[in-house]
């Protein structure tokens, strides 16, 4: 084939590729206005899925939680600094910065969550929260009997002699959630574990209860509610 | 592109730049082709304020995360807007690299004392690379390096990878149709698994490290060298389907090869397509794929002269991936198996090609242990047999005897790689061989094993 040709070829093939951008563009404005919202589809289905059943189980569940729960969540992600690129950096030459972005979340969040929820636009925010709120949570995850009849006992007593009240008294008797706290029935179980141990350490510090709650618990039996919780 | 597949570029026994290099010495030829590496942008976590490891699995880059597959796929749109901010731009969509290393070989020089594996025991720099790596708009993306890389001796600037995306979804039905239009200049590297060439393992090797004497084009033939015009398309994130034509990257496409001679490249003729198709599952915490890919190319014996007959190749291959993404560890397992069918059509005739028709067969196995998001252990094995041709793979001893003529290539790689920070990573790297050349021993007519071939590798990385 002739140099010309070549060009010639190429061009048209450019041409039809810039006809296909316009073609997309023209027609998508339909497809988006059917479904979920953008910021949804875009940039949190990739982890917590279009439906709000996070497949992986480090990943929370946002199916049928309450909206004004993830706009608050949305909020404490957004109040945190954003994780620096530039780690080496800070730690070398800002080492004070450095500890001011690490002390403000959980590591997880540090990574996935803080700096997409930074751009995240009020009106995305709670869009994204109505629709998660709004949608049907997944079955439960199986795990080994021993550990939810163990885990299902702690959520229902708590743990009197240690004066660990009863987890259900905010988070209902199934962890349907409640005004006061969220639905933790159904959602992932290593997300909650992550989630337990972090109040634990006092990575997490909000609600204060959670805190002084699960400084009582050996792993074990955090282990336990998060495969009981799992479970419903 | 990675470093083992720029090397593939020169070390491949097809088409013009692989004879004329079969004719220098094999090993030589493999090892001065520094090249450059493909990365992790630090821009995209500067547009998403994410952490490498959230889309990298544990930092350790290039392997993705599901996530991360899914940004590539959504055509890199995830994020900030480059132009939102207050103040113009919203974030620097610019990212540097910058690698250095030393390696040690078995045997760096032949039982004459002739180099094979040059500046052995000695630090080396090899590349500094510049990336823009960012949203462009709401639907579309770009992913671009341009590198300056070690050559033994001087340095030579090319372009790296290159990838530019528009994606759009759509909802048929209550379906989800993922639609993407896509641009690279090298075969697989659109792809979002770490099993096919473009981004599978080994992800960086040792510039003077060594490698077989052939492998299929579409195993990183073409890169920098090929540009695409292509479309792919997602169903209900299970199902992908993508078609691509590849064209020789001049003209039109001359910003994605940058550095590259077109009189000394692999130079194809037209638009020759690819194809791939993959099945994906997430459950749970697991993820499954099984996929093909394919293409077929046409290549003048030289990019001097890029007219009259052409060489054909049909390349076909099979991949599987396991994923297991749990909290902080992580687990991944990877096949690939490539058939590559060759006409010789046009080398024959000129004596270029000892044999009308040929094949290669390649086979990677490879699984990574990821501990904490800070450390990573791998090994794989990889294998490649193929029909002999004394014009491409010929092994003599110093009498000249013929003594293989296979590119029959199999060993292992074994690596540690230690992310001190998101900008700093440490790794080291075993490779070695129990076959080179189709000989398991006297490789070279003076008494080499496949053995002697075997190299170690520190190096360490920095991205900002």
């Amino acid at each position: 084939m002739g140099k010309e040709l070549r060009v010639k070829t190429c061009n048209r093939f450019a041409v039809s590729v810039l006809g296909g951008v316009i073609a997309l563009l023209l027609i998508s404005p339909l497809a988006f206005a059917q479904n979920a919202p953008r910021i949804v589809t875009w940039n949190c289905s990739g982890c917590h899925g279009v439906n709000g059943n996070a497949q992986q189980r480090h990943y929370p569940r946002l199916a049928a939680l309450d909206a004004s729960y993830i706009e608050q969540r949305m909020a404490a992600f957004q109040a945190a600094p954003t994780p620096p690129v530039d780690e080496l950096v800070y730690r070398l030459v800002k080492p004070g910065a450095f500890r001011k972005v690490a002390a403000g979340s959980t590591p997880e969040a540090r990574a996935d969550m803080v700096g997409i929820a930074h751009a995240a636009t009020p009106e995305e925010t709670k869009a994204s929260a109505a629709w998660y709120s709004a949608q049907k949570p997944g079955r439960g995850q199986s795990a080994d009997s021993g550990s939810i009849e163990r885990g299902k006992g702690l959520f229902a007593d708590g743990i009197p002699d240690k004066g660990v009240v009863a987890c259900q008294t905010c988070h209902g008797a199934q962890g349907e959630g409640s005004p006061a706290a969220p639905r933790l029935g159904g959602q992932n179980r290593s997300y909650l574990a992550i989630q337990l141990w972090h109040f634990r350490a006092g990575d997490r510090t909000h609600p204060t209860e959670m805190t002084s709650s699960t400084a009582r618990f050996d792993s074990e039996q955090i282990r336990a509610i998060a495969a009981y919780l799992a479970s419903q | 592109m990675e470093t083992a597949n720029r090397k593939k570029v020169v070390a491949t026994g097809n088409g013009a730049g692989g004879r004329r290099l079969f004719g220098l010495a094999l090993t030589l030829a493999i090892l001065l082709s520094a090249v450059p590496s493909a990365h992790a942008l630090p821009s995209y976590s500067r547009q998403t304020g994410q952490a490498c490891s959230s889309c990298h699995v544990g930092g350790n880059w290039p392997q993705l995360t599901p996530w991360g597959r899914f940004f590539k796929l959504s055509g890199y749109t995830a994020g900030k807007s480059l132009w939102g901010g207050k103040a113009g731009v919203a974030y620097v969509p610019v990212g540097v690299f910058g690698q250095v290393g030393v390696t040690w070989a078995a045997q760096p020089n032949d039982s004459q004392g002739n180099v094979v594996v040059p500046q052995n025991g000695s630090p080396q720099a090899y590349e500094f690379t510049a990336e823009l790596g960012t949203k462009l708009t709401d639907f579309a993306g770009i992913f671009y390096e341009y590198t300056l890389g070690n050559t033994f001796p001087g340095w030579k600037g090319t372009t790296g990878a290159a990838d530019v995306r528009a994606v759009h979804f759509f909802h048929p039905g209550g379906q989800e149709i993922l639609v993407g239009i896509d641009s690279n200049n090298n075969p697989t590297d659109q792809d979002v698994w770490n099993t096919l060439p473009g981004w599978g393992y080994p992800y960086y090797a040792s510039p003077q490290s060594l490698s077989g004497p052939a492998s299929p084009v579409i195993s990183g033939g073409l890169a920098g060298q090929a540009a695409s015009i292509g479309m792919y398309a997602l169903w209900n994130r299970q199902v992908y389907a993508e078609f691509s034509a590849y064209h020789v990257a001049d003209d039109f496409f001359r910003w994605m090869s940058g550095g590259t001679n077109f009189a000394n490249a692999t130079y194809i003729d037209g638009f020759d397509p690819y194809w791939r198709i993959y099945w994906t599952k997430e459950h749970g915490s697991h993820t499954f794929m099984v996929g093909t890919v394919g293409m077929h190319t046409n290549i003048f014996p030289s990019g001097a002269m890029p007219s009259g007959p052409t060489d054909a190749f049909t390349d076909y291959g099979f991949d599987a991936q396991y994923d297991y993404m749990g909290g902080r560890n992580k687990a991944s397992v990877r096949v690939r198996y490539i058939h590559e069918n060759q006409s010789w059509d046009a080398s024959f005739p000129q004596g270029a090609s000892s044999t009308p028709n040929g094949n290669i067969r390649t086979w990677n196995v490879n699984g990574t242990y990821t501990l904490r998001d800070r450390w990573a252990f791998t090994g794989g094995y990889f294998a490649s047999d193929g029909s002999s041709n004394a014009d491409l793979y010929a092994v003599t001893d110093p009498a000249g005897n013929l003594l293989s003529a296979s590119p029959n290539t199999t060993g292992y790689t074994m690596e540690v790689d230690r992310n001190l920070t998101q900008n700093l990573k440490l790794t080291a790297q075993y490779n070695g061989f129990f076959k080179f050349n189709g000989l398991t021993s006297n490789i070279d007519g003076l008494g080499r094993t496949p053995g002697d071939n075997n190299t170690f590798w520190l190096s360490m990385f920095m991205a900002f």
